[in-house]
């Protein structure tokens, strides 16, 4: 087998192991979306059902259907406006992700160009007629040096090194090591990236506990009175249930949707915009960086 | 993506982790392959 068949073999090789693994990383990606999805999915179902329940268990009688309906309805849109940011940022994550992907595949296809370059020039006729050249010069530097003659030494040194320059077989070996060096930063930022898509499911559960929590929780935030002391209150003051339902529940609801609408989700959608701003920005950066070396 | 839908959480995160084994299997063959 020669040199060209032994390199395009590794080339088809490597060609088939990273098509195998680049639709392994497609369907782990396309996995950890749906998996993204339909766990918050859930989470948001399950809060606005908890919502629904306490809601009727606790306005029984008297509920007023229109506005409870309108709450539900506004909690519901604001968990599902926090999640939809949550979705656009994890999307350009995995955008930026791709795009180091390509580049380190770009790299993988170059090291294995090189490794050929590098085998053929071994046995080319013009790299021996090149290293006699470089070795006849050296020798010729030796012997200038131990006769003394400065002069000649500093020529030979620059003949030499201007020889040195286009020496081809080192010229693959900087650019191997660079493909090598670039593989490297490649997946420490692709490794990066992963963490962050996967600390987005954090930071998304902590914003939807702070715009509704538990059914218990719910409450005891917007007054700081325990959902069982409302319970029994309300039981045990039934004339004065339907307005106690207002003032204690509904009311404090209300304000705290307010809240949610006029604060809460621009804050989350600011933030989320700026970090994708920052991370994105100084990842972009970076692979230019890389691209242009 | 029709496989997917009928999983459950458990089992898709299960999936994504054999996954993962394999990946890095596949990386590591092909690191050796290219010296990196």
């Amino acid at each position: 087998m020669d040199t060209n068949e032994e390199v395009q073999d590794v080339k088809i090789e490597i060609n088939e192991l990273y098509s195998s693994l680049v639709n392994l990383d497609k369907e782990i990606i396309n996995i950890r979306e749906y998996i993204f999805k339909k766990e918050f999915d859930e989470i948001i179902k399950e809060r606005i059902e908890n919502l629904e329940s306490f809601l009727q268990i606790q306005g029984k009688s008297y509920i007023q259907n229109d506005e409870v309906n309108l709450i539900i309805k506004g909690y519901k849109e604001a968990l599902n406006k926090i999640f939809e940011s949550y979705l656009q940022i994890r999307m350009k994550f995995v955008k930026n992700r791709d795009e180091w992907k390509k580049f380190e595949y770009e790299q993988l296809e170059l090291l294995i160009l090189k490794k050929k370059e590098k085998k053929e020039l071994k046995k080319s006729e013009e790299y021996l007629t090149f290293r006699e050249e470089v070795s006849k010069l050296r020798k010729e530097l030796y012997r200038v040096t131990v006769e003394e003659n400065m002069e000649e030494v500093k020529n030979k040194t620059e003949e030499l090194d201007k020889l040195l320059e286009n020496d081809e077989f080192e010229i693959c070996e900087k650019i191997m090591a660079n493909c090598k060096k670039n593989i490297k930063e490649t997946r420490n930022n692709i490794r990066e990236r992963d963490l962050q898509i996967k600390n987005l499911k954090g930071a998304l559960q902590e914003d939807i506990d702070r715009v509704l929590d538990n059914k218990d929780k719910a409450l005891t935030e917007v007054k700081n009175v325990s959902f069982i002391k409302k319970l029994l209150s309300i039981f045990t003051n039934k004339r004065s249930g339907a307005k106690k339902f207002n003032e204690d529940i509904l009311n404090p609801l209300k304000s705290k949707l307010e809240k949610v609408e006029g604060e809460i989700i621009s804050e989350i959608q600011d933030k989320n915009k700026n970090d994708e701003e920052t991370i994105i920005q100084v990842s972009i950066q970076k692979l230019e960086q890389l691209m242009q070396v | 993506m029709e496989e997917t839908n009928e999983k459950t959480v458990a089992e898709l995160i299960e999936l994504e982790n054999k996954l993962v084994t394999e990946k890095k299997e596949i990386q590591d063959k092909i690191d050796q392959i290219l010296e990196i």
